[in-house]
Protein backbone atom coordinates (compact mmCIF):
# COMPACT_ATOMS: atom_id res chain seq x y z
CA UNK A 1 0.00 0.00 0.00
CA UNK A 2 1.43 3.33 -0.88
CA UNK A 3 1.77 5.92 1.48
CA UNK A 4 -0.37 8.65 0.54
CA UNK A 5 -3.62 5.65 0.80
CA UNK A 6 -1.88 4.36 3.97
CA UNK A 7 -2.30 7.93 5.10
CA UNK A 8 -5.52 8.69 4.03
CA UNK A 9 -7.16 5.29 5.26
CA UNK A 10 -5.30 5.65 8.90
CA UNK A 11 -7.15 9.18 9.08
CA UNK A 12 -10.22 8.05 8.22
CA UNK A 13 -10.64 4.65 10.19
CA UNK A 14 -8.97 6.74 13.53
CA UNK A 15 -11.67 7.44 15.60
CA UNK A 16 -13.23 3.56 14.96
CA UNK A 17 -9.98 2.85 15.95
CA UNK A 18 -9.72 4.90 19.17
CA UNK A 19 -13.34 3.56 20.07
CA UNK A 20 -12.36 -0.07 20.30
CA UNK A 21 -9.06 0.49 22.29
CA UNK A 22 -11.31 3.13 24.83
CA UNK A 23 -14.11 0.10 25.09
CA UNK A 24 -11.28 -2.09 26.38
CA UNK A 25 -8.73 -0.13 27.80
CA UNK A 26 -10.71 2.06 29.81
CA UNK A 27 -8.43 4.82 29.88
CA UNK A 28 -8.43 7.29 27.10
CA UNK A 29 -4.23 7.81 26.93
CA UNK A 30 -3.86 4.32 26.96
CA UNK A 31 -6.02 3.50 24.00
CA UNK A 32 -4.38 7.00 22.26
CA UNK A 33 -1.15 5.03 22.81
CA UNK A 34 -2.91 1.34 22.03
CA UNK A 35 -3.81 3.25 18.00
CA UNK A 36 -0.43 4.73 17.95
CA UNK A 37 0.92 1.12 18.64
CA UNK A 38 -1.35 -0.61 15.88
CA UNK A 39 -0.92 2.02 12.88
CA UNK A 40 2.59 1.74 13.29
CA UNK A 41 2.57 -1.98 13.06
CA UNK A 42 0.16 -1.45 10.53
CA UNK A 43 2.58 0.67 8.41
CA UNK A 44 5.41 -2.15 8.93
CA UNK A 45 2.81 -4.82 7.45
CA UNK A 46 1.31 -2.25 4.63
CA UNK A 47 3.11 -4.26 1.88
CA UNK A 48 0.79 -7.14 2.90
CA UNK A 49 -2.49 -4.62 3.17
CA UNK A 50 -3.58 -4.46 -0.70
CA UNK A 51 -4.86 -8.22 -0.28
CA UNK A 52 -7.32 -7.33 2.15
CA UNK A 53 -11.11 -5.66 0.63
CA UNK A 54 -11.13 -2.79 2.97
CA UNK A 55 -8.35 -1.29 5.87
CA UNK A 56 -10.98 -1.55 8.30
CA UNK A 57 -10.87 -5.19 9.24
CA UNK A 58 -6.91 -5.60 9.63
CA UNK A 59 -6.77 -2.07 11.46
CA UNK A 60 -9.63 -3.73 13.93
CA UNK A 61 -8.06 -7.10 14.11
CA UNK A 62 -4.59 -4.89 15.15
CA UNK A 63 -5.88 -2.14 17.54
CA UNK A 64 -7.92 -5.50 19.23
CA UNK A 65 -4.96 -7.62 19.35
CA UNK A 66 -2.49 -4.52 20.83
CA UNK A 67 -4.92 -3.78 23.27
CA UNK A 68 -5.16 -7.59 24.72
CA UNK A 69 -1.56 -7.77 24.59
CA UNK A 70 -1.26 -4.42 26.95
CA UNK A 71 -4.20 -5.89 29.51
CA UNK A 72 -2.85 -9.42 29.50
CA UNK A 73 0.52 -7.72 30.52
CA UNK A 74 -1.36 -5.99 33.33
CA UNK A 75 -2.82 -9.28 34.22
CA UNK A 76 -5.84 -7.59 33.45
CA UNK A 77 -8.70 -9.62 31.82
CA UNK A 78 -7.22 -12.62 31.54
CA UNK A 79 -9.87 -13.96 30.11
CA UNK A 80 -10.54 -12.63 26.85
CA UNK A 81 -11.02 -14.59 24.14
CA UNK A 82 -9.11 -14.74 20.75
CA UNK A 83 -12.21 -14.70 19.31
CA UNK A 84 -12.79 -11.31 20.29
CA UNK A 85 -10.10 -10.23 18.81
CA UNK A 86 -11.12 -11.67 15.29
CA UNK A 87 -14.21 -10.98 15.27
CA UNK A 88 -16.40 -7.93 13.27
CA UNK A 89 -15.24 -6.97 10.00
CA UNK A 90 -13.51 -9.69 9.25
CA UNK A 91 -14.19 -10.94 5.36
CA UNK A 92 -15.57 -14.28 4.85
CA UNK A 93 -13.08 -16.86 4.95
CA UNK A 94 -10.47 -14.27 4.96
CA UNK A 95 -8.05 -15.19 7.09
CA UNK A 96 -6.26 -12.67 9.71
CA UNK A 97 -4.03 -15.59 11.47
CA UNK A 98 -1.17 -14.14 9.46
CA UNK A 99 -1.66 -10.93 10.30
CA UNK A 100 -2.13 -11.77 14.19
CA UNK A 101 1.09 -13.73 14.34
CA UNK A 102 2.57 -10.42 12.34
CA UNK A 103 1.39 -8.20 15.36
CA UNK A 104 3.49 -9.97 17.65
CA UNK A 105 6.49 -9.80 15.82
CA UNK A 106 6.42 -6.29 14.54
CA UNK A 107 8.00 -3.37 16.44
CA UNK A 108 6.89 -1.95 19.20
CA UNK A 109 6.25 2.12 19.22
CA UNK A 110 10.30 2.79 19.87
CA UNK A 111 11.24 0.76 18.16
CA UNK A 112 9.40 1.90 15.17
CA UNK A 113 9.95 5.56 15.75
CA UNK A 114 13.32 4.98 15.85
CA UNK A 115 13.24 3.20 12.66
CA UNK A 116 11.05 5.95 10.63
CA UNK A 117 13.12 7.84 11.87
CA UNK A 118 17.12 6.89 11.83
CA UNK A 119 16.95 4.70 8.68
CA UNK A 120 13.42 5.93 6.54
CA UNK A 121 14.80 9.27 7.60
CA UNK A 122 11.17 10.71 7.85
CA UNK A 123 9.91 13.97 9.67
CA UNK A 124 8.46 13.74 13.10
CA UNK A 125 5.07 15.39 11.23
CA UNK A 126 5.35 12.26 8.60
CA UNK A 127 5.54 9.68 11.67
CA UNK A 128 2.74 11.16 13.38
CA UNK A 129 0.71 11.38 10.25
CA UNK A 130 0.99 7.66 9.47
CA UNK A 131 0.72 6.97 13.36
CA UNK A 132 -2.65 8.82 13.51
CA UNK A 133 -0.87 10.62 16.72
CA UNK A 134 0.23 13.70 17.82
CA UNK A 135 3.84 15.35 16.69
CA UNK A 136 4.18 15.89 20.72
CA UNK A 137 3.57 11.84 21.04
CA UNK A 138 6.03 11.26 18.86
CA UNK A 139 8.37 13.27 20.14
CA UNK A 140 7.91 11.58 23.37
CA UNK A 141 8.55 8.00 21.88
CA UNK A 142 11.34 8.98 20.41
CA UNK A 143 13.16 10.74 23.08
CA UNK A 144 12.07 7.62 25.17
CA UNK A 145 13.57 5.32 22.56
CA UNK A 146 17.20 7.32 22.27
CA UNK A 147 17.34 7.12 25.86
CA UNK A 148 17.04 3.67 26.34
CA UNK A 149 19.63 2.95 23.30
CA UNK A 150 21.79 5.51 25.66
CA UNK A 151 21.45 3.38 28.45
CA UNK A 152 22.65 0.25 26.70
CA UNK A 153 25.71 1.92 25.53
CA UNK A 154 26.98 4.01 28.70
CA UNK A 155 25.24 1.24 31.27
CA UNK A 156 28.85 -0.19 32.07
CA UNK A 157 31.53 2.54 31.24
CA UNK B 1 24.72 21.80 8.61
CA UNK B 2 28.11 22.42 8.74
CA UNK B 3 30.25 20.76 11.34
CA UNK B 4 29.31 21.05 14.98
CA UNK B 5 31.65 23.19 16.99
CA UNK B 6 32.40 21.73 20.48
CA UNK B 7 31.64 23.88 22.45
CA UNK B 8 27.80 23.42 21.51
CA UNK B 9 27.81 19.72 21.56
CA UNK B 10 26.48 19.49 25.00
CA UNK B 11 23.37 21.88 23.76
CA UNK B 12 22.77 19.55 20.68
CA UNK B 13 23.03 16.23 22.66
CA UNK B 14 20.35 17.02 24.74
CA UNK B 15 17.92 18.44 22.09
CA UNK B 16 18.89 15.11 20.42
CA UNK B 17 17.48 13.17 23.78
CA UNK B 18 14.84 15.10 23.44
CA UNK B 19 13.65 14.73 20.29
CA UNK B 20 13.77 18.03 19.05
CA UNK B 21 17.17 17.70 16.70
CA UNK B 22 16.52 18.23 12.90
CA UNK B 23 17.31 15.50 10.48
CA UNK B 24 20.83 17.39 9.44
CA UNK B 25 21.62 17.83 13.05
CA UNK B 26 21.34 14.31 13.51
CA UNK B 27 23.78 13.68 10.74
CA UNK B 28 26.14 15.97 11.75
CA UNK B 29 26.37 14.17 15.06
CA UNK B 30 27.06 10.96 13.66
CA UNK B 31 29.60 12.80 11.52
CA UNK B 32 31.37 14.88 14.43
CA UNK B 33 31.54 11.14 16.47
CA UNK B 34 32.96 9.44 13.93
CA UNK B 35 35.60 12.05 12.56
CA UNK B 36 36.58 13.66 16.59
CA UNK B 37 40.36 12.54 17.56
CA UNK B 38 39.76 13.42 21.54
CA UNK B 39 37.35 13.44 23.07
CA UNK B 40 37.01 14.55 26.82
CA UNK B 41 35.18 11.16 28.54
CA UNK B 42 31.89 12.39 29.11
CA UNK B 43 31.44 12.42 25.32
CA UNK B 44 33.25 9.69 23.99
CA UNK B 45 31.04 7.82 25.87
CA UNK B 46 28.77 8.02 22.90
CA UNK B 47 31.04 7.11 20.09
CA UNK B 48 29.63 3.87 20.05
CA UNK B 49 26.10 4.81 19.95
CA UNK B 50 26.34 7.39 16.94
CA UNK B 51 28.04 4.65 15.27
CA UNK B 52 25.20 1.98 15.73
CA UNK B 53 23.07 4.87 13.90
CA UNK B 54 25.48 5.49 11.41
CA UNK B 55 25.45 2.14 10.49
CA UNK B 56 21.90 1.92 10.18
CA UNK B 57 20.98 -0.19 13.33
CA UNK B 58 21.92 -3.07 11.80
CA UNK B 59 23.89 -4.40 14.67
CA UNK B 60 22.53 -5.81 17.66
CA UNK B 61 22.78 -3.79 20.56
CA UNK B 62 24.57 -4.32 23.83
CA UNK B 63 22.94 -6.77 26.00
CA UNK B 64 20.28 -5.26 28.45
CA UNK B 65 21.50 -7.66 30.92
CA UNK B 66 23.31 -5.95 33.13
CA UNK B 67 27.04 -7.59 33.29
CA UNK B 68 28.39 -6.63 36.37
CA UNK B 69 26.02 -8.43 38.42
CA UNK B 70 27.27 -12.26 37.97
CA UNK B 71 31.01 -10.00 38.73
CA UNK B 72 29.62 -8.42 41.85
CA UNK B 73 28.06 -12.01 43.20
CA UNK B 74 31.38 -13.39 42.52
CA UNK B 75 33.35 -10.85 44.01
CA UNK B 76 30.57 -10.44 47.07
CA UNK B 77 31.52 -14.35 47.39
CA UNK B 78 34.99 -13.95 47.30
CA UNK B 79 34.93 -11.35 50.03
CA UNK B 80 33.22 -12.78 51.96
CA UNK B 81 34.72 -16.16 52.08
CA UNK B 82 38.53 -13.97 52.43
CA UNK B 83 36.64 -11.81 55.29
CA UNK B 84 35.85 -15.65 57.21
CA UNK B 85 39.43 -16.81 56.46
CA UNK B 86 40.96 -14.02 58.14
CA UNK B 87 38.45 -13.68 60.78
CA UNK B 88 39.22 -17.39 61.56
CA UNK B 89 42.98 -16.64 61.30
CA UNK B 90 41.92 -14.02 64.13
CA UNK B 91 39.55 -15.89 66.42
CA UNK B 92 42.48 -18.16 66.18
CA UNK B 93 45.01 -14.90 67.85
CA UNK B 94 47.59 -15.74 64.76
CA UNK B 95 50.82 -14.01 64.64
CA UNK B 96 51.16 -10.63 64.85
CA UNK B 97 54.02 -10.40 62.48
CA UNK B 98 52.16 -11.81 60.49
CA UNK B 99 48.85 -10.26 59.90
CA UNK B 100 50.39 -7.16 60.09
CA UNK B 101 52.57 -8.39 56.72
CA UNK B 102 49.02 -9.30 55.66
CA UNK B 103 47.64 -5.65 55.92
CA UNK B 104 45.04 -6.83 58.76
CA UNK B 105 46.25 -4.96 61.54
CA UNK B 106 48.28 -1.79 61.84
CA UNK B 107 50.12 -2.60 65.06
CA UNK B 108 50.70 -5.35 67.84
CA UNK B 109 49.87 -3.38 70.60
CA UNK B 110 46.70 -5.17 71.01
CA UNK B 111 47.84 -8.37 70.10
CA UNK B 112 47.92 -9.59 73.99
CA UNK B 113 46.22 -12.68 73.51
CA UNK B 114 48.15 -16.41 72.94
CA UNK B 115 49.37 -17.45 69.22
CA UNK B 116 47.58 -20.93 68.41
CA UNK B 117 45.69 -22.47 65.39
CA UNK B 118 43.94 -25.56 65.27
CA UNK B 119 45.19 -28.99 63.22
CA UNK B 120 43.77 -31.97 63.82
CA UNK B 121 41.51 -31.13 66.52
CA UNK B 122 44.83 -29.91 68.77
CA UNK B 123 45.95 -27.04 69.34
CA UNK B 124 48.59 -26.21 68.33
CA UNK B 125 50.88 -22.72 69.24
CA UNK B 126 54.32 -23.24 67.71
CA UNK B 127 54.76 -19.91 65.84
CA UNK B 128 56.40 -21.26 63.13
CA UNK B 129 53.61 -23.34 61.99
CA UNK B 130 51.19 -20.38 63.10
CA UNK B 131 52.50 -17.81 60.77
CA UNK B 132 52.65 -21.34 58.12
CA UNK B 133 48.83 -21.47 58.28
CA UNK B 134 48.71 -17.71 57.73
CA UNK B 135 50.45 -17.56 54.89
CA UNK B 136 48.84 -20.65 53.45
CA UNK B 137 45.68 -18.77 53.95
CA UNK B 138 46.46 -15.74 52.02
CA UNK B 139 47.72 -17.17 49.10
CA UNK B 140 44.54 -18.97 49.51
CA UNK B 141 42.37 -15.63 49.21
CA UNK B 142 44.66 -14.54 46.56
CA UNK B 143 44.47 -17.39 44.36
CA UNK B 144 40.41 -16.45 44.66
CA UNK B 145 40.88 -13.27 43.74
CA UNK B 146 42.58 -14.25 40.57
CA UNK B 147 39.39 -16.46 39.84
CA UNK B 148 37.28 -13.53 39.95
CA UNK B 149 39.33 -11.69 37.42
CA UNK B 150 39.36 -14.37 35.31
CA UNK B 151 35.66 -14.93 35.75
CA UNK B 152 34.81 -11.29 34.84
CA UNK B 153 36.96 -11.23 32.01
CA UNK B 154 34.75 -14.12 30.89
CA UNK B 155 31.86 -12.81 31.42
CA UNK B 156 32.51 -9.72 29.91
CA UNK B 157 33.54 -11.55 26.83
CA UNK B 158 30.31 -13.57 26.57
CA UNK B 159 28.17 -10.34 27.28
Amino acid sequence: MERDRFEEEARRVRPRLVSEARRLLGDPDDADDAVQDAMLKLWFYRERLDGYSSFDAPAIVTVRRVCINRLRSLRQHADISEADCAAAGEPEGHDFQALMQAIDLLPGVEQAVLRMRHIDGMEIEEIASISSSTPGAVRTALSRARRRVRELYTRNL
Amino acid sequence: MTDININDIDTLLQRFFDGFTTIEEEKALERFFASAQRLPRRLERYRPMFGWYASGMTAPLPSARPRHKAVVWISSVAAAAAMTLVSLSALRSPSCDTMMMAGVIADCASMTEEVYVIRDGHRVTNPGIVDEEIARTIIEVEEMDLEVELQRLEIYEIQ
